[in-house]
């Protein structure tokens, strides 16, 4: 892991002017894995949003080490657009966000490429609808990388799927990471995410409560994150 | 051999065109039905088929309104179909109904305005039927200037945005977060899905506008796995869907709003029916 990818110092977080995190410090390296746990409206959100680069800094910084517009990948929460009669190699190419009314071929084989290193090179001409829900996720995050190939922002990519789903997600984020991608995963699933993550960030109560390794994640740290709504 | 021809399958084609308006007509069709398709895709992926019959409901008050006022009906039919798709998206923004409630209610309490101020002054000879359903046969020069103008500034939007149109149509915070200005380019899209609705009222009506938008895209999804193939075959369909109607409405002697629509729907059912054998 070189460099550094994210990097907040004092900064508080919220919207509306009213702050839902307060004095968040993080570093985070590049190519690190790292689980942001927490309880619904603990704030995993507001921190996913504020590193994709949306308006919710309310003070200190917040600076990430996106695509060369500072952008970072975001993979959602759900899945939209399964309907669409576009090709997955469309729906992915369209994550790179420039002009024109059409994908150019050069952005399309990008597309293909990433398919390809996601193990779903195959189904590049296929609808979405066609696809199994791995391998929806899969094009999903394949979508999300057009974008960054250098920082991923996943919210609950593992919602919704089952335990063998859930483990090929996660271990396809892993596989990111390996090659240098800086992974931020918002998750209620930390038994998935736990055996793969290199750091977990625990929030509640409006602050980080706990900044660590996967190893140290315990029942006594779990109940100090999520506490009586565990 | 030429005269047979000329006589026949050609004639078919190229009598009507002995008369001014049917080619005034044939123009205005294809460019309402064409160039109306350009917005389709994202309109439809983006669940708006509602909005936009909603929208020309909506154009109703604006018709009624400006011939009391003494405005063009396009101009007045245009103010009103960007009020009411603001009222409708602020309403949506703010959450204080449902998307779906906000159209219906914005709709039908301007389209009963319309109605009711049409009733109270027939003496100004606003032809409801002409508004809800079209009048062909009135389309001059000017109104296809007009109508190829707003079809034009669509066209361009669409070829300069439709990627990120489309990625907003499909995920918004995706679109958000990859750097796509989604809530601007949304009200621009708005904004010029009124003009062409507005512009398209004197070809298919009010009630029928949706045709215009939603067909043409429903006939080619079976059929087309890219953008571009979505963009650029819902205009030839649609161009097609204005044409036949057309014709339909010469030889036929109806009015050409609900000809049009009958040809959309046929084109469609056929469509749907191929793509279900050929799977």
């Amino acid at each position: 892991m070189t460099g550094t990818a994210i990097n907040c110092v004092e900064a508080d977080l919220g919207w509306g002017g009213r702050a839902v995190l307060r004095d968040v410090n993080l570093e985070v390296s590049a190519g690190e894995l790292v689980m942001l746990l927490g309880a619904s409206g603990a704030g995993k959100s507001t921190l996913l949003s504020a590193l994709a680069g949306m308006r919710c800094v309310l003070s200190g910084s917040v600076e990430v080490a996106g695509n060369r517009s500072g952008r970072a990948g975001f993979v959602p929460q759900g899945l939209t657009g399964v309907d669409s009669p576009l090709a997955v190699e469309e729906h992915v190419a369209l994550g790179r966000v420039t002009g024109g009314w059409r994908s150019s071929g050069t952005e399309l084989a990008a597309a293909r490429a990433l398919l390809t290193q996601l193990g779903i090179g195959t189904k590049a001409r296929d609808r979405l609808m066609e696809l199994s829900g791995g391998q929806r996720q899969r094009a999903m995050i394949a979508r999300a990388l057009m974008a960054s190939s250098s920082l991923l922002l996943c919210d609950e990519p593992t919602s919704g799927a089952d335990m063998v789903l859930a483990t090929e997600i996660a271990g396809v984020l892993r596989g990111l990471a390996d090659e240098g991608c800086t992974v931020v995963v918002a998750t209620h699933d930390h038994r998935t995410f736990t055996p793969v993550c290199d750091r977990v960030i625990g929030i509640a109560s409006g602050a980080i409560v706990f900044d660590g390794r996967a190893q140290e994640l315990d029942e006594y740290v779990l109940q100090t994150i999520y506490g009586a709504t565990r | 051999m030429i005269v047979a021809v000329l006589n026949g399958p050609l004639g078919f084609f190229l009598d009507p065109f002995g008369l001014r308006f049917f080619l005034y007509g044939l123009l205005a069709a294809v460019l309402a039905v064409g160039g109306g398709a350009v917005l389709g895709p994202v309109s439809m992926l983006r669940q708006e088929a509602y909005l936009t019959q909603g929208v020309g409901q909506s154009m109703v008050a604006g018709a009624a309104i400006g011939s009391i006022l003494g405005v063009p009906t396009m101009l007045a039919s245009f103010a009103a179909a960007m009020g009411a798709a603001a009222l409708v998206h602020l309403v949506g923004r703010a959450r204080f109904a449902a998307s779906s409630s906000a159209v219906a209610v914005v709709s039908s309490v301007l389209f009963a305005i319309g109605i009711a101020v049409i009733s109270a002054d027939r003496e100004r000879g606003v032809n409801v039927s002409n508004v809800l359903f079209g009048n062909i046969l009135g389309v001059s020069e000017a109104d296809l200037i007009v109508l190829a103008g707003a079809v034009s500034i669509a066209v361009v939007f669409v070829l300069r945005n439709g990627r990120m149109l489309m990625l907003a149509a499909l995920d918004e915070q995706v679109a958000h977060v990859h750097g796509v200005r989604v809530r601007a380019l949304d009200l621009l899209r708005l904004g010029i899905t009124s003009l062409v609705v507005a512009a398209s009222v004197q070809v298919v009506g009010v009630s029928l506008v949706v045709v215009a938008l939603a067909v043409p895209y429903l006939v080619v999804a079976p059929w087309t796995r890219s953008l571009g193939g979505l963009v650029g075959l819902s205009c030839a369909a649609g161009a097609g869907i204005g044409a036949i109607g057309m014709y339909l409405s010469y030889y036929a002697d109806i009015p050409s709003g609900p000809a049009i629509v009958i040809v959309a729907g046929s084109v469609f059912v056929v469509s749907r029916f191929l793509g279900m054998v050929r799977r």
